[in-house]
């Protein structure tokens, strides 16, 4: 072979080498570098996806009627390039839409093929509309969260509103707590096209959707009418700006009812002050004042430092500590008085005598049992805990106002919870909202009652049912008791402390117990936020709570004690 | 090389041998006819029967919007806020004192 041969077949398959590389270049670039383009390419190409909506989970009351729903409802959009007459159609769709027709006219006059005239609208309106058969007007189908009771429960409940992205969400309430397993999860639909974009094969479902799940709420729906019916009296009744109701099944910890005003309207949330969404029921912090007092004195029992004859030897005048005078609620005194008749009177002084018997390791031991400083564990959203202070810090006098209430501050949920324990042979139960889920494939799982802690004995139970049951008899309350029916209760006045010092004319009146005492079947509390008519509990929250006490007997049937 | 040999039963095996491979050539070509004429009948019948199908999937989908759409206002009207407002309407009254009978009571007699 000669040089210039050689030289050539060198060329050659030099060209054909560079070639083959370029090839093999351009092949790792389009199959590896860009691969993942294309393949993106390719499936917006052939492929439509489209975002199927999961159903929002149910929440039904304990009849298993809907407090929360979905209700169908429409988009109504228009091609403008369809419509010839833009006034006319205005006009038309104006009083339908409730909307002005110079502002639907400059909607349809604008360049484009979609335009959103009105969302939400209902299913008549639609109808009426298509009655119209205005050619280029079309409706989309939406959903709505629908209240069918309206603000019935509405802390308990909360609503749905969006969040940044526009995505439905739960607050507040159940919906908020339980919102992961209300929403389920959406899924995809992916429509193949032909090559000039029609769709070819259509229901090819890649991802199912998952729709939420069904909450069965412990909430009984006719206890919740009456109680919000009564609390909305009372609270006109004795002007006050508010007040609270809380009925738990005694034996299990079911909330049967819960109820605040002011309240909101889950519908139309946005037209409510953002404040109103927070239950003071389970968010709130109060100074419970002498409702408190049946803990205290439980502990006393229990501990076996005081028995309902014992008697009180600093109970005939104020208690004097660190230079504080601590009087009783209507400065008489009651030397000798049994800790039954403390109860009775609602007697500070003897209160501190219990306090003092107690000691504060033993005291601070108790709020940790009864719950105080901690959460329920009840669930809804927004609960708060509030804190015990630190032991190091209790100074004397502080243990003595805490005896009776004062300067310690508890959710009312955490009071009715604790009071709960007298009830139940001394057992804490978790209060609970929610009786059961279901879930999308129809399975139902069942809310357990729970058991938290046995911070009293049996018998110290039924020594302070006695001991409350003749408070209501032979106390400051006695005059709106329950004919016939063993109740066994508690009035408070619990003042509220405004910068440094308590209010002398605004308090939170209240009335915490239990019926039938032989054998328990709820437990209320009933608050009454700064009334007019009278500060005192005995004059307004227990007037409210035996008008409910009245109706929940007939209600559940419960035959009278004598 | 091997010599064949034509003797009776070796013909007779031939000749059914080969007619078998008829048989069988025929059969298959009817089959495949007739597949294919079922192919033609059913994807006929199934093409509008899909028609059908979609008809009937976009006629339940609006009944079930129209199910859900009523649901909604059966909840609305039987809802205790309403009932009670109804009821206001048509002047009862929520009762105002409750009496117990704590013991049996002798019943009227004529």
């Amino acid at each position: 072979m000669n040089k210039p041969t050689k030289y050539r077949i060198i060329l050659v398959l030099t060209v054909f080498g560079l070639l083959y590389g370029f090839v093999l270049m351009r092949l790792f670039f389009w199959q590896v570098v860009k691969a993942q383009d294309l393949r993106d390419q390719s499936r917006m190409q052939s492929y439509e996806s489209l975002l199927v909506d999961s159903a929002r989970g149910e929440i039904l009351a304990s009849d298993g009627f809907p407090l929360a729903t979905n209700k169908p409802t429409f988009l109504v959009y228009a091609n403008p390039k369809q419509i010839s007459d833009r006034q006319e159609v205005s006009d038309a769709l104006a009083p339908l839409l409730e909307r002005d027709s110079a502002s639907i006219s400059a909607l349809l006059k604008q360049d484009l093929f979609w335009v959103r005239l009105k969302s939400q609208i209902d299913g008549e309106t639609r109808d009426k509309i298509q009655k119209l058969g205005i050619p280029g007007i079309g409706f989309e189908q939406e959903s709505i969260r629908l209240y069918p009771e309206a603000s019935m429960a509405a802390h308990m409940i909360g609503f749905v509103g969006k969040t940044e992205q526009g995505e439905d969400k739960g607050y507040f309430g159940v919906e908020g707590y339980y919102n992961e397993q209300l929403k389920g999860r959406p899924g995809r639909l992916y429509v193949v096209k032909d090559a000039l974009g029609n769709p070819v094969i259509s229901d090819v479902r890649e991802e199912k959707k998952i729709d939420g799940r069904t909450l069965t709420l412990t909430i009984d729906r006719a206890v919740q009418f009456v109680v919000d019916r009564e609390l909305k009296d009372g609270v006109q009744r004795y002007g006050a700006e508010g007040g609270s109701v809380i009925i738990l099944e005694s034996k299990t910890g079911k909330v049967l009812a819960a109820s605040s005003v002011p309240n909101f309207d889950p519908q139309q949330y946005y037209e409510f002050e953002p404040n109103s969404y927070r239950s003071p029921l389970f968010s709130s912090l109060y100074e419970p004042g002498s409702t408190f007092k049946v803990l205290v004195m439980a502990a006393g029992i229990n501990e076996k430092v005081v028995k309902p004859d014992t008697r009180c030897d600093i109970c005939d005048k104020a208690v004097e500590i660190s230079g504080y005078k601590i009087k009783t609620w209507n400065d008489q005194y009651y030397p000798n008085t049994t800790m039954t008749e403390v109860i009775q009177h609602s007697d500070n002084t003897g209160m501190v005598f219990v306090a003092r018997k107690l000691g504060l390791e033993k005291f601070i031991s108790y709020l940790d049992r009864f719950g105080i400083g901690s959460y329920t564990g009840i669930d809804v959203q927004g609960e708060s805990s509030g804190i015990i202070r630190d032991r190091n810090t209790w100074l004397p006098i502080d243990l003595a106002t805490a005896s009776f209430g004062q300067g310690i501050s508890i959710t009312p949920i955490q009071l009715v919870t604790a009071v709960n324990a007298i009830a139940n042979e001394g057992k804490m139960v978790k209060p609970h909202v929610v009786e059961s889920i279901k879930t999308e494939k129809g399975k139902v799982i069942n809310i357990e009652t729970e058991v938290t802690s046995e911070p009293i004995t049996k018998t110290t139970s039924e020594v302070m049912t006695w001991m409350m049951v003749n408070s209501v008899e032979k106390g400051e309350s006695q005059w709106t008791k329950l004919p016939g029916y063993r109740v066994a209760g508690k009035t408070g006045t619990a003042q509220i402390p405004v910068a440094g010092h308590y209010d002398p004319t605004k308090t939170i009146a209240s009335f915490v117990g239990f019926f039938p005492a032989d054998d328990p079947k709820v437990t209320m509390l009933v608050l009454i936020d700064r009334p007019k008519s009278s500060i005192y509990g005995s004059e307004t929250a227990a007037p409210v709570f035996f008008d409910i006490a009245r109706n929940l007997v007939n209600y559940y049937n419960i035959k009278p004690n004598y | 090389m091997n010599k064949i040999t034509f003797d009776k039963k070796t013909r007779t095996h031939k000749w059914f041998k080969i007619s078998t491979i008829k048989v069988v050539v025929v059969l298959l070509i009817l089959s495949a006819l007739t597949l294919e004429g079922v192919n033609i009948f059913f994807s006929n019948r199934m093409a509008t029967d899909s028609i059908v199908a979609s008809k009937l999937k976009r006629e339940l989908a609006v009944i079930v919007q129209e199910n859900e759409i009523l649901q909604a206002k059966v909840y609305e009207l039987s809802s205790y806020e309403s009932v009670a407002s109804r009821a206001a309407e048509f002047g009862f009254k929520e009762p105002v004192s409750t009496i117990s009978l704590n013991t049996p009571v002798q019943v009227a007699r004529q």
